[in-house]
């Protein structure tokens, strides 16, 4: 019954304070991020610059084409690129031949311009046709993209001849090389068409929109959920209401739960906020609510442990900023798989990260999360007792 | 209704001690004042009492709970008036009053009552945060008076009050008693001291040097003086002499045979002498008073 006055009371003076709506604001601002600016499916544009070194026909030939089986070409308007003045250095990697190339003047040139659209119709390449091998160098140089000529040689054969900038590593270069070489694309070509691709089943995987939202709950909501019980804790203590509190018949976790249900009310309702709009009905709401619950809970008990000692937020905040970047890290292993040591697997933001998406895949795999809820559980009461004991030791009570 | 025996306590637990060997019994009904300076051990022995310090050495028992143990049913009979106002500023004066008797497990006082009672009527709606320091002081007093507390803990209860509110707290607090509150106070106001409290201990450097009644105190270490001004030739002169004493009665004598008496007062010895005279110590500063 104390817990539930002191959570009502809580909640009442917390609604009168900023860090309060802070969650929330945040969770509508991040909403509007991910559906305004966060594509569904990820594609990535390239951009290439071509110079056909081939004669007029064949050019032709090559304009014409506007389908290649399996994807489509459609030229867009011409796009204009603003060349500066300067001389340009470059040199001939198999030969290591070096040439320089002075332009005195300012010029404005409009490219040809291809986009190439690939079986699932997105937009995938767009070309630009340099007029001469020139404008290819200066273009290249202005606009950061890779040039490539494409010339007819007396064996009736493609060649390639990549433009560069020097800073690509050997390996790139070895796999451009192997890529374009004389012996690489057929084989290239052989492999990809021989490739047998078995589809084991529908795919459950969050479309890309969607995973951010594990890492949007934990990390906004976990993280700052914590911040906030922090900054709770530090203002009752340099404010003296922590002894007033010390001096009832309240119990110590009575009035650190009361903190702690606060914001985890908050942060349940942030979360919600982001993820309904985004996953709609796809996730299993009662493994993703209480996911959510025990993150939050975990998160903030962690936050009363550090602000046990702390006399006040400015004293505080270095500690807030280490522990929110160590319990950050695990979001890189979420972001790139392939790196996940072990130290970073042993942060309990981790199974935190992977849980939650679990949740929101179309197929749960419900044990798993139930066992990384268990941990989560029992982390929380193993902190809730140190924190318990350092408010006993330094309040007396 | 309070017992103390070899009270020790070190905040650094190294032998050096904020308190030592402190032994003192309180009666039920008693207004108990403990004085002394800033960093004389007040505060300590108060947190220790209320439970917002461990008890590390020695023997305390309040209302009846051996201090040793901890129960928090016992703040159902404790009050406490902290000197630093510490109330949510979010909240009004009555709903501050109003949360914080939900958190006792006992009948509690009507909060509108107790805002009237410190003189703050009409102002149960105002936020806590526009309050004035004054008012502040007075809502946490009226605060630790809500659960009918038996043993009321008073840190500095009339500071930064003015004269006409601060003999309105002093008359709460001779009310409660006669209602049969213990009241322990701490301060180093020796006037609030002198008129309240049944009896005093003085407190420097940890140590309690003396605990009696202000009225035996005075006997026994207060001279009476009289403050006299008078003219001699164009001069106007004060003195402070004391009849008691065979040199100051003989110069006495001798201005009101030769000098014009301009006033003449009779003077008992204040508690504040009297602590300078047994500590060697001032109530304002802790030094050394020559």
């Amino acid at each position: 019954m104390k817990l539930w006055n002191n959570y009502c009371m809580e909640m009442k003076i917390a609604s009168r304070g900023f860090y309060f709506y802070m969650e929330i604001v945040m969770a509508a601002i991040l909403l509007s991020v991910l559906l305004l600016f966060v594509p569904v499916h990820l594609t990535s544009v390239s951009e290439e610059l071509l110079y056909l070194d081939m004669p007029g026909e064949a050019i032709d030939l090559l304009r014409a084409m506007n389908a290649d089986g399996e994807g489509r070409y459609e030229h867009a308007g011409d796009t204009r690129v603003r060349l500066k003045a300067g001389t340009i250095e470059y040199y001939d990697e198999q030969t290591d031949e070096r040439f320089t190339k002075t332009f005195d003047d300012k010029e404005t040139v409009y490219l040809e311009t291809i986009e190439y659209f690939g079986a699932s119709g997105q937009k995938e390449t767009i070309l630009y046709i340099a007029d001469s091998f020139d404008q290819m160098l200066r273009v290249t140089q202005a606009e950061k993209w890779y040039g490539t000529t494409i010339a007819l040689g007396d064996d009736g054969q493609i060649h390639y001849q990549l433009m560069l900038f020097g800073s690509e590593t050997q390996r790139l270069r070895n796999l451009i090389t192997a890529s374009f070489g004389a012996t690489g694309i057929p084989a290239l070509l052989d492999a990809v068409e021989t490739q047998e691709v078995r589809i084991l089943g529908e795919a459950n995987t969050l479309n890309n929109r969607q995973s951010y939202i594990p890492m949007a709950v934990v990390l906004m909501n976990g993280l700052m959920g914590m911040m906030v019980v922090i900054a709770y804790l530090t203002i009752d203590k340099s404010s003296g209401l922590i002894r007033a509190m010390a001096l009832t018949p309240m119990h110590t976790r009575s009035y650190l739960l009361g903190k702690v249900l606060v914001v985890l009310t908050m942060s349940l309702i942030s979360s919600l906020v982001i993820t309904i709009p985004v996953m709609g009905l796809q996730p299993n709401y009662l493994l993703f609510i209480l996911t959510i619950a025990l993150t939050s809970a975990l998160c903030c008990i962690i936050g009363l442990w550090i602000a046990s000692f702390f006399e006040d937020l400015k004293s505080a905040f270095g500690v807030i900023i280490v522990a929110m970047v160590l319990l950050m890290l695990p979001a890189l292993s979420y972001i790139l798989p392939s790196f996940a040591p072990l130290w970073i697997k042993l942060m309990p933001t981790y199974p935190m990260l992977q849980a939650l998406k679990e949740t929101l895949l179309p197929s749960s795999d419900i044990g798993y999360v139930l066992i990384v809820c268990a941990g989560m559980a029992v982390l929380s009461q193993l902190i809730l007792l140190l924190a318990e004991h350092r408010y006993r030791k330094t309040l007396g009570v | 209704m309070i017992h103390v025996k070899n009270l020790f306590y070190s905040y650094t637990r190294d032998g050096h001690y904020a308190v030592k060997e402190l032994s003192f019994d309180i009666a039920k009904g008693e207004i108990f004042g403990f004085l002394g300076p800033s960093g004389a051990g007040k505060s300590t022995t108060q947190g220790i009492l209320t439970g917002l310090l461990p008890l590390q050495k020695g023997e305390a028992e309040v209302d009846g709970y051996d201090l040793h143990t901890e129960n928090k049913k016992r703040f159902n009979r404790i009050g406490m008036s902290f000197e630093q106002s510490n109330l949510y500023s979010k909240l009004t004066a009555e709903e501050n009053l109003r949360y914080y008797a939900k958190l006792f497990d006992v009948p509690t006082r009507n909060p509108r009552a107790l805002i009237e009672m410190v003189g703050l009527g009409g102002k149960e709606k105002m936020k806590a945060s526009s309050f004035s320091k004054g008012m502040k002081h007075r809502l946490t007093f009226a605060r630790s008076l809500l659960n009918n507390p038996v043993m009321w803990f008073l840190d500095e209860p009339t500071t930064g009050l003015d004269p006409a509110i601060a003999a309105q707290i002093k008359e709460i607090i001779r009310k409660e008693q006669q209602g049969g509150v213990t009241t322990f106070l701490t301060t180093h106001n020796m006037f609030i001291a002198d008129e309240l409290c049944d009896r005093v201990a003085f407190i420097v450097d940890g140590e309690i040097k003396l605990i009696d009644s202000p009225k035996a105190l005075k006997l026994r270490y207060g001279h009476k003086t009289v403050a006299v001004e008078y003219r001699e030739g164009d001069t106007v002169k004060k003195e402070n002499l004391a009849p008691a004493d065979g040199q100051d009665r003989e110069r006495l004598h001798l201005i009101l045979d030769t000098c014009e008496i301009i006033t003449m007062h009779s003077k008992e010895a204040t508690l504040e002498e009297i602590f300078i005279r047994v500590t060697g110590k001032g109530l304002t500063a802790d030094e050394a008073v020559e």
